[in-house]
């Protein structure tokens, strides 16, 4: 019997093939507020980016409905910060809009780079001094108490662990374990090789491990 | 579609905390991209991991190890379910409005 990864019929894994689908960015646009003349993506935000620079500014909300949440999770995930999540994608979007007629190519990996560089240059000025998921560790009644006790743990220790590794490691966890993404997606998304991106996602499982492994095991 | 909001500012909560100032050796600390302690992981953990077909002999010699990646797995599965604060495309809209 061969299995592959934790999306095979475990709980973990319907939740990470659903959001997996669901988490996609390139090639199906996580949503859309309005039907499109077109199914290629690429051809539906060009669409789009027409009218905004035609004077139609609010048909940019089009596209910050369309990949926000990607981008979010992604800010969130590197900046442990809901706060600075919504700052830092406020600030991208803003930027967007001003330079969208410099768009050449995919509209999502270009905000994307946006968003990445703004959680960079956070990263490099601020340390953060507060795990804002503490915050979400009431009780939701959907699990025991002991298990949302294992779960706020879990989040608090992964979380302190994230924020331990170089920014680049985090990068390529992120976008592998919580945006879901395949490997050439990353690499086109951070103009690295496959090969490099692996071999980050590997190097940050193995420092988690170190770091969770007392712990947990 | 039901989407769960995960979003920790729905709950009751106390004020964030003032991000201190950066220090130098912060930025430096930040930018040295130190490859931090590792525990080697078995290839076919990796391999599992990442997607890839993984024979359940592999497995089964790695047990430990996929425990807490399983309870890993379930928490970065619970950020992927993460959505964007519903009024942040309507107050960014209102931003460009105001410029």
């Amino acid at each position: 019997m061969r299995r592959t990864g934790f999306d095979r019929g475990d709980r973990w894994g319907s939740a990470l093939s659903a959001t997996r689908w669901l988490g996609y960015t390139s090639v199906v646009p996580l949503k859309t507020t309005e039907p499109t003349h077109t199914d290629d993506p690429l051809d539906a935000d060009q669409a789009v980016i027409d009218r905004v620079l035609a004077g139609d500014r609010n048909a940019f909300g089009i596209l910050i409905e369309r990949y926000s949440d990607p981008l979010y999770r992604h800010a969130y995930g590197m900046t442990g910060s809901a706060d600075v999540a919504e700052d830092i994608l406020q600030v991208s979007f803003i930027k967007a809009f001003h330079h969208l007629a410099e768009v050449r190519g995919r509209f999502d990996a270009w905000v994307f780079r946006i968003v990445a560089n703004g959680c960079k240059d956070w990263l490099k000025n601020i340390r953060r001094t507060h795990l804002s998921y503490e915050e979400d560790d009431q009780p939701s009644g959907l699990e025991t108490p002991e298990e949302e006790l294992d779960r706020g743990e879990m989040r608090r220790d992964l979380d302190s662990a994230l924020q331990s590794l170089p920014s680049s490691l985090r990068e390529a966890f992120v976008m592998k374990h919580v945006e879901g993404r395949s490997y050439e997606e990353m690499a086109e998304l951070l103009d690295a090789t496959v090969g490099a991106l692996k071999m980050r996602v590997h190097r940050a499982r193995e420092a988690l491990q170190k770091l969770l492994e007392d712990r947990y095991q | 579609m039901m989407r769960e909001n995960l979003d920790p500012r729905d709950a009751a909560r106390e004020p964030l905390a003032e991000p201190r100032a950066v220090t130098p050796t912060d930025a430096i600390a930040s930018d040295r991209e130190v490859t931090p302690p590792r525990t080697e992981l078995p290839p076919a953990v990796h391999a599992f991991l990442d997607g890839d077909k993984v024979a359940e002999t592999q497995l089964s010699a790695a047990e430990r190890e996929l425990e807490l990646w399983k309870r890993i797995s379930a928490e970065t599965g619970r950020r992927r379910r993460m959505v964007t604060p519903a009024y942040l495309p309507k107050q960014i809209l209102s931003k460009l409005a105001d410029d």
